[in-house]
């Protein structure tokens, strides 16, 4: 008799485990359909890829490193305040070094030609300005997509590039870090030798 | 006797429960829990809690700088009670071209618009068919076969600093309908021309898109849109 009230109790528990198991199911069919929509999170991303080529004066390569950077706090704020269209007009700026200048050697300031004489880069920059960088959006090709940033810096002093940055100076003076990285190996420069730098910004 | 056979009962029991509650176990490991419903407001409080975090931008990855767009999708009744509610990433479609023409000093960037495929009235033969909700800024260049509502709102969010862009506005659906497809567009113009003069002339880009699944619209219900773009 004892036996038979325990066998009615395990199947009343078994089928109370089903019952439960059933409406689990339901539940996460159901959450799975209001969800369907979502996709993958985090599935738009920006490419930033670097590539600096150290030339000895005679054009012969001396050394070539690739590498990606990420988009700064401040970089963030510029191109949500460029898209809300808030943009003033703005030139690019590569920064490398410390390598260029006269006597204290400063960080190599490359620009735009348009920021050549322009008073905040004069007194930003001051004698690493360097007005050899040039800004496209290629609508063909490999960088098709991209925004390129290219120039040559001369050496005036020898050194290491440790960091890189892209920023953009807006005419009303507000210079913004758009990119940057941290080398984690820095790359030797003598002085007379020339560094090639080309960034292209991918957006995907 | 019978306490052997007790002990032989309690011993099946034991396992069958176990054999029970496994699959149910294995059932929970497999499947993410569903995410909780979502606050009104956060969209907004992500962009805010994203910029409190600068320190995550310091260290470069192999896969570089993302740009993230949520949106949040409410549907009311004519009542203002909400019918559903829906959030989900979006995918950047033409928005690398904008983007890069704007920084490469080739484009100006225009006003914004949300169009939201189809549960308005086009602009077809007779007038009736159905067409995207087309919601946008006040001088945006107008969308074909979609309805226009105007009142798009583009404001800049984010704590400490402003560093992402809501979009926010509603559209109305007259006769109901499904919503399959949404997009942001970027009008933009050459760049020659100031943002402020860049309107209805601006050439429109799908910035951002995403299919989902249908969303069924009844006539009279709103169709409230919020989209943060933010990049990181």
């Amino acid at each position: 008799m004892k036996g038979h009230k325990l066998w009615t109790a395990i199947l009343l528990l078994g089928l109370l485990l089903l019952a439960q198991m059933s409406t689990a199911q339901e539940k996460i069919a159901s959450a799975e359909k209001a969800e369907a929509p979502t996709a993958p999170r985090e599935a738009i991303k920006v490419h930033g890829h670097w590539i600096i080529v150290i030339r000895n004066p005679d054009g012969s390569v001396a050394s070539r490193r690739e590498f990606e950077n990420s988009l700064d706090v401040t970089g963030q704020t510029f191109l949500s305040w460029l898209l809300a269209g808030q943009s003033g007009t703005f030139g690019w700026v590569v920064q490398i070094g410390p390598l260029c200048g006269k006597g204290k050697s400063e960080t190599c300031s490359l620009t735009e030609a348009t920021l050549a004489n322009d008073p905040n880069a004069v007194t930003l920059f001051k004698s690493g300005l360097m007005p050899v960088l040039f800004a496209s959006a290629p609508t063909t090709g490999p960088n098709a997509g991209a925004i390129v940033l290219s120039g040559s810096a001369v050496a005036a002093n020898s050194g290491a590039i440790e960091k890189v940055s892209t920023k953009v100076l807006v005419n009303n003076g507000q210079l913004y870090g758009f990119t940057s990285t941290s080398l984690s190996q820095s790359i030797s420069v003598k002085a007379g030798q020339t560094a090639d730098v080309t960034v292209a910004i991918r957006f995907s | 006797m019978e306490s052997v056979n007790l002990q032989k009962q309690t011993l099946a029991a034991g396992l069958i429960l176990l054999l029970l509650a496994l699959p149910a176990s294995a059932q929970e490991a497999n499947v993410a829990p569903p995410d909780k419903p979502k606050q009104a407001d956060a969209v907004e409080k992500k962009a805010q809690s994203q910029s409190n975090h600068p320190s995550a931008e310091a260290h470069a990855t192999q896969d570089g700088i993302k740009v993230h767009g949520q949106w949040m999708i409410v549907i009311r009744n004519p009542d203002g009670s909400i019918a559903s509610r829906q959030e989900f990433e979006n995918s950047l479609q033409m928005g690398d071209q904008v983007l890069a023409g704007v920084l490469g000093h080739t484009m100006t960037v225009g006003p914004w618009s949300i169009l939201i495929r189809d549960p308005c009235v086009g602009h077809g033969a007779g007038g009736g068919q159905q067409g995207g909700c087309h919601i946008h800024e006040a001088n945006a260049p107008g969308f074909p076969a979609s309805e226009s509502f105007a009142g798009l709102t583009v404001k800049l969010s984010g704590t400490p600093t402003l560093n992402a862009l809501i979009l926010s506005g509603s559209a109305k659906s007259t006769y109901g309908g499904t919503i399959f497809r949404v997009e942001t567009i970027q009008s933009t113009c050459p760049a020659t021309t100031l943002p402020a003069d860049c309107g209805t002339t601006a050439h429109n880009f799908i910035f951002t898109q995403q299919d989902i699944s249908p969303i069924t619209i009844q006539p009279g219900q709103s169709i409230d849109v919020t989209v943060q773009l933010s990049f990181s």
